[in-house]
């Protein structure tokens, strides 16, 4: 409304003005006619005849009168707030239903816009930044795009692809900062000063690096994240220059990030470190050009006037050249090449399972919503037949039928906006819930902010939309003057079809939803009775960076005699710990089971050597008690014993899948291997159960295992702790007991394996999880709809259920007839939604494991699952019939 | 409650009575009955003004901003709300009454000249 409007508005007339002048006319009028003659009785009578009537007048005058759209929208959100009050019941179903429908999306929102939609914070003309990814085809297999690369595909990228801008690389990992009771993990993020330039980012306090800072060859420096800031040094403006250790190493303070800066990635990130400090932390030749381990994601951003296809196949012309010089790699990389994803990791080529199957609920959730709003139109159009005297009375009274189809849109609206307010309130909880489980390293911030009460806004008014668009436009058509007559509502002549196509729509979408649930909880029941070779949980990992400061020196000896140095600290928190109550067993070994291993060439004695580029397996240096404490259990020959532990042993065990691919016909016990190249006799001392490599549902084996001692230049970098109870529980125990050993030990990273795993587990949970909530939603929806409507259907067939039963119709037949009516509408909705759920299928089979889309045990326990709450649904309605007195019914004609 | 004949001469007034109203205020300023009255009287009672729907209308107009209103004394010394033209209305009037005329102009063209005679 304008300001002029306003101004007319506000000084708009009164009613009791515009009475006053209709009186003065009336006035003026009778004073006309007795001048020609009339009596003045006569003349007030004609003066009223001319006039018509008054009150039809006032009430033109009002809609004449600025402003009153707005006043008759008050009165018909009187109104509606009346006819809510007057049945409690049916507004608590239906805000029930919308704040399950409109929660449901909040809820998902709010984690789908941090990990899809927003762009990272602070990050500039994001548009034109990618994450370079290499396509890998080497040897023929196709594993998906490579997200790490190592320092030479970068510093290619880097220099030989003009279509970039700019190019930089980071590898975020945990660091321990300071020392015995000071020591704390931070979470690190190994930057080169590029990534800060090319983001567009600006520190609040001092600098980023400066480009000689790359190599950490100088001053050692870092940047504070704004947390850290915040929590670690009380957001002190003075902290520039003062000294922060990252793993026994002083870094000077040079500057702070700025609030909620988390690079390109998500999760939290308290300490900003340049690229060189890898040397230490990864291994010496992280930032070599011409060697170094794949660590380092790579981001570019792109010229204004580049194409990104072009830019691809200039950064794959780049890779392949860096390599092409390589012995080894050259063949085997010609094939793959670079790929350009945008710069919000879960949009692009590699995305995780967990956002994929985020995307997948999200999609759930506006099914729901759906639901929702067909059980609202429903639960509407019912209400409307019941008041169509109403509607009825209120037309011949000389409401306009738009007036009483607008009167149904706010009633929706009212509802709409009842159910958002609950949802909100439902969300607060829900979505905080969700992105702790789905984003549990994500800075911390509020959910509910402005974007997500947008959003809710906008899908609360979508719903109202289109849960009140049926039934209003039922309203403006029907044709309401015969109901005026009749003392009350008489069958009509439409059979309720609309009503029912929407419980068939309820149904079909339910019938999805369920099938969806049936397939995630089986898949998840699958991973979780994966045997993993390894009995994971009693089990916590102890890690402790010991050696992160020794592999700084370039002075091999003083290398190596750290790595004994610290073998032995953990051989000495070995000991502490087996004597610590509630430990079964413990062990250490050289990389951390699950996680790492190193290829180790195995070779028959008389076998010829493989060819080059053939698979070999892993190695894993294991200490006493190994195979007890990780629950890996013996199947031929013996476990390692005391006898083994010694520097000089020549006996290894192999796992099953070792033992099958190199002795197919023969004794795996073999007195005689080569490993790693060297010419001395091994001796295979037992066969152990295969156990999986990396990932829960990733290969298994091969595996050799050798006696840590006898190979000394491994380092151990884990222990592992076998607990009688809860390993959560054992946490704290087990951390005394590990620093009791040495008061400068830096922080221990102490942690179950089964949390370990989680992230692993966590799509098929979400996934299943998320399935059987919004499934069971769906159900109750549909359910409370398809008694609602039975129950109408009964109540308006009573007079023909009282013939039936004078007729002689049984109490079981009135039951039945009542059932088949609701449950041949379930049926239909339930064949609609399993050929949906088929045709779909192939859609989701990428998210599940180990069950087909089609799975039929899934889909008959959802059949048999609707059907007998339909069965539920209706019984009340129907035994309500079959109660029906057939003389009252009668009587009452 | 609104009759099929009600309407039926609504809309023969829709918008004609908004002209109508607005060339009488041209004159003088009047209160509603002496705008109801002139109009009838300048066209020779062929035209009949429906009480009800006047001030309805006069409320439209003053909402639009062509007339402004107010409370006086009418000559018989009765208390009436006198209505009187804005600078808005007159220009309003102009156009309307211009529209109107090649309206019936056209109209007039179509019939043709023995039908208007007949």
């Amino acid at each position: 409304m304008g300001w002029n409007r306003w101004m007319r508005w506000i000084r708009r007339r009164s009613d009791a003005d515009f009475a006053a002048e209709i009186e003065s006319h009336l006035a003026l009028e009778v004073d006309r006619l007795v001048q020609a003659g009339m009596s003045p009785a006569d003349a007030r009578f004609e003066a009223r005849r001319a006039f018509g009537n008054p009150t039809s007048a006032r009430e033109r005058f009002r809609d004449a009168r600025p402003g009153s759209t707005l006043e008759s929208f008050a009165q018909d959100v009187r109104y509606g707030l009346r006819a809510m009050r007057r049945s409690p019941g049916f507004t608590a179903i239906a805000v029930t239903s919308l704040a399950i429908g409109i929660g449901a999306n909040t809820t998902m929102f709010s984690s789908i816009d941090r990990l899809l939609v927003r762009s990272p914070q602070h990050v500039r003309d994001a548009e034109r930044i990618h994450r370079v990814y290499i396509a890998n085809r080497s040897e023929g297999e196709d594993t998906g795009p490579l997200v790490r690369q190592s320092y030479r595909t970068y510093s290619a990228l880097r220099d030989h692809v003009p279509a970039f801008e700019s190019v930089a690389a980071f590898s975020a990992r945990s660091v321990s900062s300071g020392r015995g009771t000071d020591a704390r993990p931070l979470e690190a993020v190994l930057a080169t000063p590029s990534f800060f330039t090319l983001l567009g980012v600006s520190p609040v306090l001092g600098r980023f690096f400066a480009p000689n800072e790359e190599l950490d060859e100088g001053e050692h420096v870092a940047v504070l994240g704004y947390g850290a800031w915040q929590t670690l040094f009380g957001g002190d403006r003075a902290i520039l220059g003062r000294p922060i250790d990252v793993a026994g190493v002083p870094h000077i303070i040079v500057g702070v990030a700025p609030n909620g800066f988390t690079g390109v990635d998500l999760d939290r990130v308290d300490l900003w470190l340049p690229l060189g400090v890898g040397t230490r932390l990864v291994g010496r030749g992280a930032v070599n050009p011409r060697a170094g381990g794949y660590w380092l994601e790579i981001v570019a951003k792109r010229r204004m006037t580049v194409p990104e296809t072009e830019a691809a196949s200039q950064a794959t012309q780049a890779y392949r050249d860096a390599w092409r010089d390589d012995r080894r790699y050259a063949e085997r990389y010609a094939k793959n090449s670079a790929m350009l994803g945008p710069v919000v990791a879960a949009r692009g080529p590699a995305a995780s399972a967990d956002a994929k199957v985020s995307v997948w609920v999200a999609a759930v959730s506006l099914l729901v919503l759906l639901i929702a709003c067909a059980n609202v139109a429903n639960l509407l159009l019912l209400r409307g037949l019941t008041r169509a005297r109403e509607v009825a009375l209120r037309l011949s009274l000389g409401a306009s039928r738009w007036r009483v189809t607008r009167q149904w849109l706010v009633e929706g609206a009212l509802l709409a906006a009842a159910g958002a307010v609950s949802a909100i309130v439902l969300a607060r909880w829900s979505a905080s819930a969700l992105r702790a489980f789905l984003l549990p390293r994500v800075v911390n911030e509020p959910v509910l902010d402005g974007r997500l009460l947008a959003f809710t806004a906008v899908i609360a008014l979508g719903t109202a939309m289109l849960a009140t668009v049926i039934p209003a436009l039922v309203v403006a058509r029907r044709d309401f003057g015969p109901l005026l007559g009749a003392g009350r509502v008489v069958g009509s002549q439409s059979r309720l079809l609309l009503q029912r196509t929407l419980i068939g729509v309820q149904v079909a979408l339910a019938t999805l939803l369920l099938i969806g649930a049936g397939l995630f909880v089986t898949s998840l029941r699958n991973v979780r009775s994966i045997d993993l070779g390894v009995d994971v949980d009693h089990l916590l990992y102890v890690k402790v960076d010991l050696t992160s400061s020794g592999k700084a020196s370039d002075n091999r000896a003083s290398g190596a005699s750290a790595t004994a140095n610290a073998n032995a600290v953990y051989m000495a928190m070995l000991e502490r710990l087996r004597r610590v109550p509630g430990v079964v067993n413990a062990t250490v070994t050289a990389g951390e089971p699950l996680t790492s291993g190193w290829g180790i060439s195995l070779v028959r004695r008389g076998a010829p050597p493989p060819a080059e580029g053939t698979p070999v397996p892993f190695g894993r240096a294991v200490g006493t008690d190994y195979f007890a404490t990780m629950g890996t259990s013996l199947r031929r020959g013996r476990r390692f014993t005391a006898a083994d532990h010694v520097p000089g042993a020549h006996v290894a065990i192999v796992d099953e899948a070792t033992a099958k691919h190199f002795w197919p016909n023969a004794d795996p016990l073999d007195p005689c291997v080569y490993l790693d190249s060297g010419n001395v006799c091994t001796q295979i001392v037992g066969v152990v159960a295969t156990t999986v490599l990396w990932e829960i549902t990733g290969d298994k084996g091969q595996i050799v295992y050798v006696p840590l001692e006898s190979w000394p230049d491994r380092e151990v970098t884990t222990l592992e702790v076998r607990t009688a109870g809860d390993p959560s529980a054992m946490v704290d125990v087990v951390r005394q007991a590990v620093s009791s050993v040495s008061p400068e030990l830096p922080w221990a990273d102490i942690r179950p394996v089964a949390q370990h795993l989680a992230p692993q587990l966590r799509s098929w949970r979400l996934g299943a999880s998320m399935f059987t909530a919004f499934g069971i939603l769906a159900l109750c929806l549909a359910a409370v709809g398809l008694y609602g409507l039975v129950s109408y259907m009964v109540a308006r067939r009573s007079h023909e259920i009282g013939v039936r039963k004078a007729l002689g119709a049984s109490h079981g037949g009135i039951v039945r007839l009542v059932l088949r009516g609701g449950l041949a509408m379930t049926v239909i909705g339930l064949v609609i939604g399993i050929v949906a759920a088929l045709g779909a299928g192939e859609l989701i089979a990428g998210q599940l494991y180990g069950v087909s889309p089609r799975d039929p045990v899934v889909i008959a326990l959802c059949i048999g699952t609707l059907i007998a709450v339909a069965v539920v649904a209706c019984v009340g309605p129907a035994r309500r019939a079959a109660r029906v007195d057939p003389m009252v019914t009668l009587r009452s004609e | 409650m609104s009759t099929r004949a009600d309407r039926e001469r609504a809309a023969l007034l829709q918008g004609t009575l908004d002209l109508l109203v607005l060339r009488t205020l041209s004159i003088g300023t009047h209160h509603g009955h002496g705008i109801a009255l002139a109009i009838q009287r300048s066209s020779q009672g062929a035209l009949l003004v429906d009480h009800g729907s006047l001030y309805p209308a006069l409320q439209r107009l003053e909402a639009a901003g062509w007339v402004s209103a107010q409370w006086g004394v009418s000559d018989n010394n009765r208390r009436a709300r006198f209505y009187e033209l804005t600078k808005a209305g007159r220009k309003q009037l102009t156009r309307e009454a211009g529209e109107w005329r090649r309206l019936t102009e056209a109209v007039a063209l179509v019939l043709g000249p023995e039908l208007s005679g007949g």
